[in-house]
């Protein structure tokens, strides 16, 4: 009667009803606790400090790659612990928004997007973390008159990257708002990957003073600043789709 | 005593039907919104039912719909046919509607005017109002969300509580409705026959205890619906119950219509098409609301029919038990009847089920015992191949390193006889160390052939080893030579290739073949190579 008032069709498992759905009770997820207005305070200041860290992270980059190609030896130590710290930070609390998102919340159709964003972005510090501790462990060598385009592709990179923080704390307010927030993102995607090809093009097709091996160097370091423009842009994507799923 | 037990049956009827029937429809779309805990969950519709049919109890006056033993039966028979039979059709509807339809009927032949034919157009105004305030309370919400930029996560806990507080609402509007039909009914009987209990009492009572005894079925079946709706967001549901909320309460507060028992299943739906509307999306599909809807609109009408039906064949609406006991037991032969059908339906519904589930899970078990086994021979064909190629390379090198040695000794022989020739005084000695070179290169080169002869039989038997096991089994008495024939031609050599190999003249191959056919017993016609291969 029941399927019937739904739907026509059979029953998909044939067993018994009692037998079918005692599973499926026993492995709904836990239900929240009925009040806990502090809970969703926390969570909401937890979220904004998780981005917040991802954009210090981002300014902190940027500071480090040209600390390094200006050989301000100091500076850049004090960026690598600074986004060492940032990175310690963002693990912390996107393990404690996740504790809360699925044991304090009723956001059913919306925590497993949540956490696939936050993951994104904790994927894009750990990227900003090995980038900068790659330079400082390979010391790769830039030739001074490539230090401009670096600086220049960096900021594309991270431009594309600051854009999609104020995207993504406006999916959590104003969903509709998020489209207009992200094509940001896509433009300075694009900049990044022609600054990139430029990069790697003027390296092998002008510089026949560096090594091969140093030529690879370069390229190796053009490729990881750019790979972070297109985890901007995966990131933009998700974001556009999780909103429109908001929107529904 | 007859009579006031058919009425208290009635309403156990009705309250069972409802923990069966209606409860998981009603409340299993609240299930995917995950707002409260089951335990919780349950405190609190139980308890929100309750209080609601106590209320409701309280200020309605209990009484009795007729102290006619035929005419409780007939009632009871009539509600219980039509809800059977819409079960039968695979229709919803519902047993307080079927029930106040077959009492309309009574109430008709008694000329009590007191239940008026007014309770399908309630019912149809309860509907449409329903559809309409879900749809509009969707837009409302939807719009005001849009524009209050909340956060994601503040406004979930703020719908949380209203999904709540309106369920609260909701479950005691249902009890209340349901509370002062029953309490319609059969109070007068039960405060009549349990003086110490107020009816109120009684009535919460036959609402909730069937709901706490089946608590776990109505729990499993509501899951079931709340699969269906899983991707219905908060805002849907919310619609749909605070407009069965509202239809509820004013049901409630208006005079004369508190006591018509509103089915919650077709409010739901009107609800849901209502919500369709306003969103122009499909939730659940036209057909499916029409045949709720429909179902519960038709129960009260059908049993009304029926009853009617039967009043007017017996002839009288009130009389002695026994005289129309033929009648009555051909009505309860007829629920029997319909009983087993609807059963027997069941049964083999779920025993169809079990049969393809069984094939399913027959075919499965085949399909990967299958793949199984064709993976165990795959495993097994691979080790063996493995197994032989490392066998024959271990051969091969072997053999290698042994021809490497010989070789090396052979060479040494040389390089002594080339030692010896400066320190020859005379020609002759020279001659005769020459002559020694030559005999020594010479027998070299037959020696040569044979090796490679020897070499070659034995990579062969190696590759074969059973056949020369079984060739050993069959004809024990085949010579050194013969066996060595019996292989090349095995082989598919030609007799020239087998002279070069074995030493002998094509001739002696001939003659060979010739003897060893005599040996194998084999007839004229019978073709020598083939009756090899078979073996």
């Amino acid at each position: 009667m029941f399927l019937s008032a739904f739907d026509n069709s059979t029953c998909q498992n044939p067993l018994s009803i009692q037998d079918n759905f005692l599973g499926y009770i026993c492995n709904r997820p836990i239900s929240i606790a009925m009040f806990g207005r502090k809970t969703t305070d926390r969570l909401i200041d937890n979220i904004d400090k998780y981005f917040d860290t991802l954009d210090r992270s981002l300014l902190v980059y940027k500071e480090g790659v040209r600390n390094y190609l200006y050989s301000n030896r100091k500076e850049f130590e004090d960026n690598l612990q600074s986004i060492s710290r940032f990175e310690t930070e963002s693990s912390a609390l996107r393990r404690e928004i996740e504790n809360d998102l699925y044991t304090r919340t009723s956001l059913v159709r919306s925590r497993a997007d949540i956490m696939r964003m936050l993951d994104k972005t904790r994927n894009i510090v750990d990227m900003l973390y090995d980038s900068i501790f790659q330079f400082e462990i390979e010391t790769p060598f830039i030739p001074s008159e490539m230090n401009q385009d670096f600086i220049k592709l960096t900021e594309f990179a991270v431009l594309s990257l600051e854009a999609l923080v104020p995207a993504a704390k406006s999916y959590f307010r104003d969903p509709q708002t998020v489209p207009e927030k992200i094509s940001r993102t896509y433009y300075y995607e694009k900049e990044a990957t022609r600054y990139a090809q430029a990069i790697k093009r003027t390296v092998f097709h002008k510089m026949d003073g560096l090594k091969l091996s140093e030529k690879f160097h370069l390229r190796y370091f053009a490729l990881h600043i750019e790979n972070l423009s297109k985890s901007a842009e995966n990131l933009a994507d998700q974001l556009a789709v999780m909103a429109i799923r908001r929107t529904l | 005593m007859v009579s006031g037990t058919l009425l208290i049956i009635l309403a156990l009827t009705v309250s069972f039907w409802f923990v069966l029937k209606e409860y998981p429809v009603t409340f299993g779309i609240i299930v995917p919104t995950c707002v409260l805990r089951r335990r919780v969950f349950k405190t609190l519709v139980v308890s929100s039912i309750a209080a609601g049919a106590v209320l409701a109890s309280l200020s309605a006056e209990p009484a009795s719909m007729s102290s006619s033993p035929l005419t409780c039966s007939l009632a009871a028979v009539s509600t219980i046919i039509t809800i059977l039979a819409a079960e039968l059709m695979g229709v919803q509807s519902s047993a307080a509607a079927a029930m106040h339809g077959s009492i309309a009927a009574v109430m008709l032949s008694s000329a009590d005017e007191s239940l008026s034919a007014s309770y399908l157009l309630v019912l149809i105004a309860a509907v449409i109002l329903t559809a309409a305030l879900s749809g509009i309370f969707y837009l409302i919400l939807r719009g005001i969300i849009r524009r209050s930029s909340l956060h994601m996560l503040k406004l979930s806990e703020y719908m949380r509580y209203a999904v709540i507080i309106t369920v609260a609402v909701l479950a005691a509007g249902i009890g209340a409705n349901y509370g002062t039909f029953l309490s319609g009914i059969a109070g007068g009987v039960i405060s009549g026959a349990i003086s110490s209990v107020p009816a109120s009492f009684s009535m919460a009572a036959i609402l909730v205890l069937p709901l706490i005894i089946l608590w776990r079925r109505a729990v499993i079946l509501s899951d079931i619906t709340a699969e269906k709706c899983q991707e219905w967001n908060t805002r849907t549901i919310l619609a749909i119950i605070v407009s069965m909320s509202v239809v509820y309460i004013l049901s409630a507060t208006i005079r004369g219509i508190s006591s018509f028992p509103i089915p919650p299943v077709p409010l739901v739906f009107a609800g849901i098409a209502g919500v369709e509307l306003a969103r122009r999306r499909q939730l659940v599909g036209n057909a499916r609301i029409v045949k709720s809807v429909g179902g519960a609109l038709l129960a009260p009408l059908i049993a009304f029919l029926i009853s009617y039906i039967l009043l007017s064949i017996t002839g009288v609406t009130s009389g002695d038990f026994e005289d129309f006991s033929v009648i009555l037991l051909a009505l309860a032969l007829v629920i029997v009847i319909m009983s087993a059908r609807y059963v027997n339906t069941q049964v083999e519904k779920k025993r169809e089920m079990e049969r393809l589930l069984f094939t399913q899970q027959n075919e499965i078990y085949e399909n990967s015992r299958a793949l199984n086994e064709l993976e165990v021979k795959t495993v097994l064909n691979e080790n063996r191949l493995l197994h032989d190629t490392l066998e024959l390379k271990r051969k091969e090198a072997m053999n290698i390193a042994l021809s490497i040695c010989e070789q090396k000794e052979y060479l040494e022989t040389l390089k002594d006889i080339a030692d010896r020739m400066p320190s020859a005084r005379t020609d002759g000695e020279r001659d005769a160390l020459i002559s020694e070179l030559q005999a020594s290169i010479r027998q070299r080169l037959s020696f040569e052939q044979e090796i490679d002869s020897f070499y070659f039989y034995a990579q062969a038997e190696a590759a074969h080893k059973d056949f020369a096991l079984r060739l050993a089994e069959r004809f024990p008495d085949l010579t050194e030579q013969e066996k060595r024939l019996v292989t090349l031609l095995r082989l598919g050599f030609s007799s020239k290739y087998i002279s070069s190999l074995m030493n002998v003249s094509p001739k002696s191959v001939e003659i060979g073949r010739y003897r060893l056919r005599r040996k194998l017993k084999l007839s004229k016609g019978d073709n020598l190579v083939n009756f090899l291969k078979s073996i």
